[in-house]
């Protein structure tokens, strides 16, 4: 008797992706799908009833748009349910399933989703349309006097170039700047919470070269576009608040340690709209354009255009154009100018470290000799850490891309060999053009 | 059974209707301070060794 089974529970929701094989939102466990009406239907069968001949029975009956045959029901359990590792043969098994390769390195909890889901709903009061209307139009105001109050007594480089940090401020900094920036993660959480999701936990890690804090918001999956988009702007209004708070308390007191704390604030928004990182702006494009899995697509649009270019210079068959859409194709050729950039300037940066680090380390030394005990040992500890992170991440960026680039060229050999068998059956057959 | 799934691929079922695509985890991150900017910061007071 064939039997089948769910990996894990099961919880299915309408998109409003009018793509029909994005009509449905399927979440197995945490792994969360895209999937048609059929097999979305298929799936909550499953969940329901275990044997084959029962499930088929269920199938066929109802609309024909999401009725299946014998043979269908059986051929999308065997080549898209049990390969995917979500139905098994066997009741409580997972199978073997090849997880979707992680971005996060070292990741740790900082705050586990069940405070995130006590902190997040009393938040999301300021995601009400005239709430957040009003909360954007007098943080920017607020921080715009700032802003001007600052170019009237000097650039911010000026302001800073005088400033001595003592172990009290640099410690009044780090703490200002992890508030700010689990505030910022706090935002996601609060629109999450404010749409319809429930959030997850609230983490730090390692992307790139860069030590990251996250919100796990994966159950917005199933949110409507326009949700979605709040979700990922979530992060920047929350900073923008914190912003304005800090503004107000730095033309009150004067601190530079604020000033600093503004710096750190104002950098890290306009970074994380950067849509070619996995910061809150590729969720943004990825969302507002309908491009799921934009990293992947974007991938695999490079590689094949990649692969028609060798064919062209092989002379071979020209293979047939991948359809796609305009904003994926700008977002891959946009995204490869970038990423060319950022490794070449990751390259020289690797090597100007390396170069100068003799220097580097008679200054940090000859700085440890002249402070006071403690504060070289905070200092010695903070600088030993940012090292490790630097290097640490450069390795993984190095990993990145040789992986990578080991994926494209096989892709393109692939191609090209594919494409030298076919025409040359063409050829035999007469009718190569 | 295998037979069968091979039959049907053969007679060219609409596999595309039944597509189940794995979406990434949304982790909505945001960079902390890079290393250079510590290290900018820290050497404002007595000018950068790298420069």
């Amino acid at each position: 008797v064939n039997q089948y089974f769910l990996a894990n529970t099961l919880a299915i929701s309408e998109t409003d992706d009018p793509h029909p094989d994005r009509r449905f939102c399927i979440f197995v466990g945490t792994r969360v799908f895209h999937g048609s009406e059929r097999v979305a239907r298929l799936l909550d069968t499953i969940s329901q009833v275990a044997e084959l001949d029962d499930i088929v029975a269920r199938m066929t009956e109802g609309d024909s748009g999401s009725a299946m045959s014998h043979e269908q029901v059986l051929a999308a359990i065997e080549t898209q349910l049990i390969p995917s590792g979500v139905v098994s043969r066997t009741s409580g098994s997972a199978g073997e399933v090849t997880q979707r390769s992680p971005y996060l390195f070292f990741s740790r909890t900082l705050i586990s989703a069940t405070m995130v889901g006590r902190v997040a709903p009393p938040l999301s009061a300021l995601f009400a349309p005239a709430t957040a209307i009003a909360t954007v139009l007098l943080c920017t105001g607020l921080l715009l006097l700032w802003l001007v109050g600052l170019a009237q007594s000097g650039s911010i480089s000026a302001a800073l170039s005088d400033f001595d940090m003592s172990l009290a401020d640099s410690s009044l900094f780090y703490l200002l700047v992890l508030v700010s920036f689990i505030m910022h993660e706090f935002g996601h959480a609060a629109a999450s919470h404010r749409f319809g999701s429930r959030p997850a936990e609230i983490g730090i890690g390692l992307y790139l070269v860069f030590p990251v804090l996250f919100c796990n918001v994966t159950q917005a999956w199933r949110l409507p576009r326009k949700a979605r988009v709040a979700v990922n702007l979530g992060g920047v209004y929350f900073q923008l608040i914190v912003c304005a708070v800090l503004a107000a308390c730095q033309l009150a007191t004067h601190s530079d340690v604020l000033t600093l704390v503004m710096y750190a604030n104002l950098v890290s928004m306009l970074v994380t709209l950067n849509p070619f990182f996995r910061f809150d702006g590729y969720w943004i494009y990825s969302d507002l354009f309908r491009l799921p899995n934009l990293r992947d697509s974007a991938r695999e649009v490079t590689i094949a255009a990649l692969g028609r270019a060798a064919r062209s210079l092989l002379r071979l068959t020209p293979g047939a154009a991948v359809a796609s859409k305009p904003a994926l194709r700008l977002y891959a050729w946009s995204s490869m100018l970038f990423f060319t950039g950022f490794i070449g300037t990751m390259l020289a940066g690797m090597w100007r470290l390396a170069s100068t680090l003799p220097q580097l380390w008679g200054a940090a030394l000859e700085k440890y000799q002249r402070q006071p005990p403690l504060e070289a040992l905070v200092d010695a500890g903070g600088h030993a850490m940012m090292l490790a992170i630097y290097v640490l991440g450069c390795i993984l960026t190095v990993g990145f891309i040789v992986s990578a680039l080991r994926h494209a060229v096989l892709a393109v050999r692939q191609a090209c060999s594919r494409t030298a068998l076919t025409a040359g059956v063409t050829a035999a057959q007469g009718t190569m053009p | 059974m295998d037979m069968i799934v091979n039959e049907q691929m053969k007679n060219g079922v609409e596999f595309a209707e039944f597509k189940l695509t794995e979406l990434e985890a949304r982790l909505e991150m945001a960079a902390l301070p890079m290393a250079d900017f510590w290290y900018c910061c820290k050497c404002f007071n007595g000018g950068c060794p790298q420069d």
